[in-house]
C-alpha cells in the first residue's frame, strides 16, 4: 500500500517536474518596453539587436544596438556564443513583424534569455530617449509624392521605377509596371546596379520603406524624385494601373 | 560732559533720562512690530505669487498632458497622412479641442503648411506659423505672446480682449514622427490664458489677493480688477482710491526669455487700519507714563524743591543776622506734612532763639547797670566809712601827740566810741544787705503778737526821737497775733521809724498804726517831714538809693535802710507803698500776707 503510493507521488511529481520544464521552455520571449529597455541597457549586461535593414539601421537606431537583420539571425556571427545573454530585439513598432521573427528565430536557435521590445523605434522616440541618428542622411528631405503627382511625374520624366518592398510581403502582389525590385534589406548592395544618369521614383508597399530607401539613394549621389505616399496598396486602392503577377 | 550743581537740575536730568527711555523704548516696539508685520506681509504676497504662479504653471502642465495625448496618437497621424486624408485629420484634432477645451488646434504638414483651420486660410491672414516650431523642440510648450487676430475666427463674447494687439497663450507643439525618423508634421494647440477670465478669478479666489498680468509694454493681459480701477506704470501696480501692497514676477516663455509680469496685490488697507491701532495701543501706555513722571516731577517741585529754596533763602537772611525773618505758612498752626512740619518747627525754632537772645541782652544790660550801681555805693560806702575813720585816726593823734587831760580824753574817747558805734551800725547794715542780696535771708516765722512788738520798738526808739522833739505816737493797734519773723519785722520798724525820725523836723509827730486784717497784716508809719523828692521816688528801695548816706542835718545813716526793708518784706511775700507829698509828710504802708485763721 505504502509503496503504491509512493510510486504515485514520485510519478507525479516527475508529471510536475516536466510539465514545468515545457512551460518554462515556451515563455522564454519576453515582451518588454521602453523604459525597460532602457534601464536593461544602462544597467545590465543586454544585447540590443536592430532587426531591420542595414540602410535604417544607418539612418537612426537606438544608442548601444548592433544590426542583425531578421533573415540573418540564424546565420550571423553576432550573435552571442553564450545561450543565456539577454538579447532584446526592436525594429519599428507594433505592426513590424521583424522583431518578432528574430525573437522566434533566436528562441529555435537555443538562447534563453530573449526579449521582445514589441514597441520599438516609435516607442522609444514617444518616451523622448535619446535616437542615434546619421546627420548626413538626416538632413536628406524626400518628397512624398501622392498617385497623382506620382504619376504626373512618371509620365514626365521616365524614371527609373524602383521597388524596394520587403522579398516575403505577401499582402499586395501587385506592382507598377516596369518597376524593378530590390528589397531594402539588399539595397546597400545591389544600388550600384542601378543607373546613375536616370531620375529615379521609389514605390513599396505600405511607404514603410521606400523613405529609407530613398534618403539613402539620394545620399548616394542619385537624384531621387520621391517616394509614392500611401505605397502600392494606395496606388492601387485609387484605381491606377497595376500589374498583378500570375 | 554736564555736571548738575543743584539738586533739582539732577532730578530733571535722572527725569530726563527715564522719559527718553521710555519714548525710545515706544518707538523702538512700534518699528520692530511694523517692521516684523510688513516682513509677513511680504511673506504673504511672496506666498501668494508663488500660488499664482504655480496655478499658471500647472496650466502649462495640463497643456503638456494633452501634447502628450496628441503625441500617443503619431501612428494614426502618420498613417491617415499617407492618404492624405486631412478631412480626418480635421475631425480628430476637433474632437480634441472639444475635449480638452483648447481654443485654436491648427495641423501642418512636413514644409510647414497649413493645413487645417480653413477660415483662416480663406481670410488670407499673414502669420508666420513656422514661428511656433521654428525651435527644433520637441518638448516646446510654455506660454507665448501672440497676436489676437489669430482668435478672431472664435465666437467669443470677451470684446475686452480682442481689443488687445497680443494675447497670452498656452503653446504646445506636437511633432509627428515618421518611421524614418523625420518630422512629418506638426500640431500646434493654442490655448488662451484668460478664457472667459476664469483664470484670473480662480487665480484670485485661491490665492486671496488681486492678480493681474501684464505685457512688457504695461498692456493688461488678463486681470481680477475691473481695468478701470487701476493703470500701470513700468510695471508698477497704481489702484485709484486704494492702498494695495503689490508684488511682481516676470512670466517667462517658452525660450526663457521675459514676455509677460505677473503681479500679485493685496488691498493694504487693513494692514494701515491695524498699523496705526497698533502704533497707538502702544504708544499710549507710553505716552501716558511720560505725562504721569512730569506730573510728578511738577508735584515734587512745587511740593518740596520750592519750598527748600524758600527756606534756603530765609536760613541766608537768618545767617546775615536778622533773627526776625520767618517762613510765611499759610496755615501756621497745622502740620500738613514733613516740608511744613519743618517749617513749623523752623519758626518755633528761630521763636524761642530770638526771645532768649532778647532774655540775655536785657539781663546783660540789667547787670551792667547794677555793677555801675554797686561800683557807685561801694564809693559812696567807702566814702563815708573814710571819714568817721579820718576822725579816730585824728582823735587818736591827739591822744598821742598832746597832753589831754583826763577829762579831755574821756570826751575824745566818748566821741570815738560813737563815730566806732555809728560805723559798726553801718558795717551791720552791709552785712545785712549782702547776707539778703546772696539770699541767705531765712525768716523765722513766729506767731508774733505784734501790739507788744510795735510798743517795744517805740519805747527803744523813744529816746532818739525825744532828742528832736518828735512825738512816737501809736494808734489804732490791734492787739493780735501774726506770723511773722519778729525780728525781722523789728529791724522794719527800726528802719523805718528811724528814718521817719531823721527827715522829720523837730516838733513833729510820727504816727506808727498796725491792725491785722482778714488775711493780711498793716503796717502804717507816717511822718510830717519833708517828704521825697519825685525823682527820688523810683528809686527809693535801692541800695545806696537815699540820694547820700550824708545825713540831714547831722543824721547818721548808711542809706541802706529802705532796701534792708524792702528785701524783708518781699521775703515775707508782702508788700510796701508809699505816699509821699514833698515839704508835708510820707506815709509808708506794708502789708504783710496771713494765712487765713
Amino acid at each position: 500500500m505504502f509503496k503504491q503510493f509512493f510510486c504515485f507521488t514520485v510519478l507525479i511529481i516527475s508529471l510536475i517536474g516536466l510539465c514545468s520544464n515545457s512551460l518554462a521552455n515556451l515563455s522564454q520571449i519576453k515582451i518588454v518596453t521602453a523604459p525597460e529597455v532602457k534601464y536593461m541597457r544602462d544597467n545590465e549586461d543586454v544585447l540590443l539587436v536592430h532587426t531591420l535593414s542595414r540602410i535604417e539601421y544607418e539612418i537612426h537606431h537606438i544608442p548601444g544596438s548592433i544590426h542583425i537583420a531578421s533573415t540573418d539571425v540564424k546565420s550571423s556571427k553576432k550573435m552571442p556564443k553564450d545561450k543565456k545573454k539577454a538579447i532584446v530585439f526592436y525594429c519599428n513598432g507594433v505592426k513590424c513583424p521583424y522583431s518578432k521573427r528574430a525573437s522566434d528565430a533566436a528562441i529555435k536557435m537555443g538562447y534563453q534569455n530573449i526579449f521582445w521590445f514589441k514597441g520599438g523605434i516609435p516607442e522609444w522616440i514617444r518616451f523622448h530617449y535619446k535616437m542615434n541618428n546619421n546627420k548626413m542622411l538626416k538632413k536628406v528631405k524626400i518628397k512624398k509624392l501622392r498617385p497623382s503627382k506620382f504619376q504626373a511625374k512618371m509620365n514626365k520624366d521616365r524614371p527609373f521605377m524602383l521597388d524596394v518592398r520587403p522579398i516575403k510581403w505577401n499582402i499586395e502582389p501587385a506592382y507598377i509596371e516596369n518597376s524593378v525590385f530590390i528589397p531594402l534589406l539588399h539595397l546597400h548592395e545591389k544600388f550600384q546596379s542601378i543607373p546613375k544618369t536616370r531620375k529615379i521614383l521609389i514605390a513599396d508597399g505600405f511607404m514603410k520603406q521606400s523613405s529609407a530607401a530613398a534618403k539613402f539613394l539620394t545620399y548616394k549621389g542619385y537624384d531621387v524624385l520621391g517616394v509614392l505616399k500611401g505605397g502600392i496598396v494606395r496606388w492601387k486602392k485609387e484605381g491606377y494601373p497595376v500589374v498583378v503577377p500570375k | 560732559m554736564f555736571k548738575p550743581k543743584n539738586l533739582i537740575h539732577k532730578i530733571i536730568l535722572m527725569f530726563g533720562v527715564l522719559i527718553s527711555f521710555i519714548i525710545v523704548n515706544g518707538v523702538y516696539s512700534t518699528a520692530k512690530w511694523y517692521s516684523e508685520e510688513s516682513e509677513e506681509q511680504d511673506k504673504q504676497l511672496d506666498n501668494k505669487l508663488t500660488i499664482a504662479h504655480s496655478i499658471i504653471a500647472n496650466e502649462i502642465e495640463k497643456i503638456k498632458n494633452i501634447n502628450l495625448i496628441v503625441r500617443e496618437q503619431n501612428a494614426k497621424f502618420q498613417e491617415l497622412m499617407n492618404y492624405d486624408n486631412d478631412r480626418a485629420i480635421n475631425i480628430i484634432l476637433q474632437g480634441y479641442a472639444q475635449s480638452y477645451n483648447i481654443d485654436l488646434i491648427l495641423f501642418f504638414d512636413q514644409d510647414g503648411l497649413l493645413t487645417t483651420n480653413q477660415l483662416l486660410r480663406k481670410k488670407n491672414y499673414q502669420f508666420e506659423y513656422q514661428t511656433l516650431f521654428q525651435e527644433q523642440n520637441t518638448q516646446k510648450t510654455g506660454l507665448e505672446l501672440l497676436p489676437a487676430e489669430l482668435f478672431s475666427n472664435q465666437s467669443t463674447t470677451d470684446d475686452v480682449l480682442l481689443s488687445k494687439k497680443s494675447i497670452l497663450c498656452l503653446i504646445t507643439v506636437v511633432e509627428l514622427v515618421d518611421d524614418v525618423g523625420d518630422d512629418s508634421g506638426y500640431i500646434v494647440i493654442l490655448k488662451r490664458l484668460d478664457l472667459y477670465q476664469q483664470l484670473s478669478t480662480r487665480i484670485a479666489s485661491l490665492s486671496g489677493a488681486e492678480v493681474i498680468l501684464h505685457d512688457q509694454s504695461d498692456q493688461v493681459i488678463l486681470s481680477s480688477l475691473p481695468r478701470r480701477l487701476f493703470s500701470l506704470n513700468k510695471h508698477n501696480l497704481r489702484v485709484k482710491d486704494k492702498v494695495f501692497a503689490s508684488k511682481s514676477m516676470p512670466v517667462l516663455g517658452i525660450n526663457g526669455n521675459v514676455i509677460a509680469g505677473l503681479v500679485i496685490a493685496v488691498d493694504n488697507a487693513t494692514l494701515i487700519e491695524q498699523s496705526s491701532e497698533h502704533v497707538l495701543s502702544n504708544l499710549f501706555p507710553f505716552v501716558i507714563t511720560v505725562a504721569i513722571s512730569i506730573i510728578i516731577f511738577l508735584i515734587l517741585k512745587f511740593l518740596i524743591f520750592n519750598k527748600v529754596n524758600h527756606l534756603i533763602s530765609i536760613l541766608k537772611i537768618v545767617a546775615s543776622g536778622d533773627l526776625t525773618a520767618r517762613i510765611s505758612i499759610e496755615k501756621p498752626l497745622v502740620a500738613e506734612d514733613e516740608m511744613s512740619e519743618m517749617m513749623l518747627n523752623f519758626n518755633l525754632m528761630m521763636d524761642r532763639m530770638e526771645a532768649s537772645y532778647r532774655e540775655v541782652e536785657s539781663n546783660h544790660q540789667e547787670l551792667e547797670r547794677l555793677n555801675k550801681e554797686k561800683n557807685k555805693f561801694l564809693g559812696v560806702v567807702a566814702h563815708d566809712l573814710r571819714s568817721p575813720i579820718g576822725a579816730i585816726s585824728g582823735y587818736a593823734e591827739i591822744l598821742i601827740d598832746e597832753d589831754v587831760n583826763k577829762e579831755e580824753s574821756k570826751e575824745i574817747i566818748r566821741n570815738v566810741k560813737m563815730i566806732s558805734r555809728d560805723m559798726l551800725l553801718m558795717v551791720n547794715d552791709l552785712l545785712d544787705i549782702s547776707m539778703i542780696e546772696r539770699g541767705q535771708l531765712v525768716l523765722n516765722l513766729t506767731e508774733t503778737p505784734i501790739k507788744k512788738l510795735l510798743s517795744r520798738r517805740i519805747q527803744s526808739l523813744h529816746f532818739n526821737a525825744e532828742k528832736k522833739g518828735i512825738k512816737l505816737l501809736m494808734n489804732e493797734v490791734d492787739d493780735d497775733v501774726c506770723l511773722i519773723d519778729p525780728n525781722r519785722v523789728a529791724q522794719v520798724i527800726d528802719n523805718l521809724i528811724c528814718n521817719s525820725i531823721k527827715f522829720s523836723p523837730e516838733q513833729s509827730s510820727i504816727q506808727c498804726s498796725v491792725k491785722c486784717e482778714k488775711d493780711q497784716m498793716v503796717l502804717k508809719i507816717s511822718d510830717e517831714g519833708f517828704g521825697i523828692p519825685k525823682n527820688e521816688l523810683k528809686n527809693i528801695f535801692g541800695e545806696g538809693s537815699t540820694t547820700s548816706t550824708k545825713s540831714r542835718e547831722g543824721e547818721k545813716s548808711t542809706g541802706l535802710g529802705l532796701a534792708i526793708v524792702k528785701k524783708i518784706v518781699d521775703a515775707h511775700g508782702g508788700e510796701i507803698t508809699l505816699n509821699s507829698i514833698e515839704g508835708k509828710g510820707t506815709e509808708f504802708t506794708i502789708l504783710f500776707p496771713q494765712a487765713l485763721r
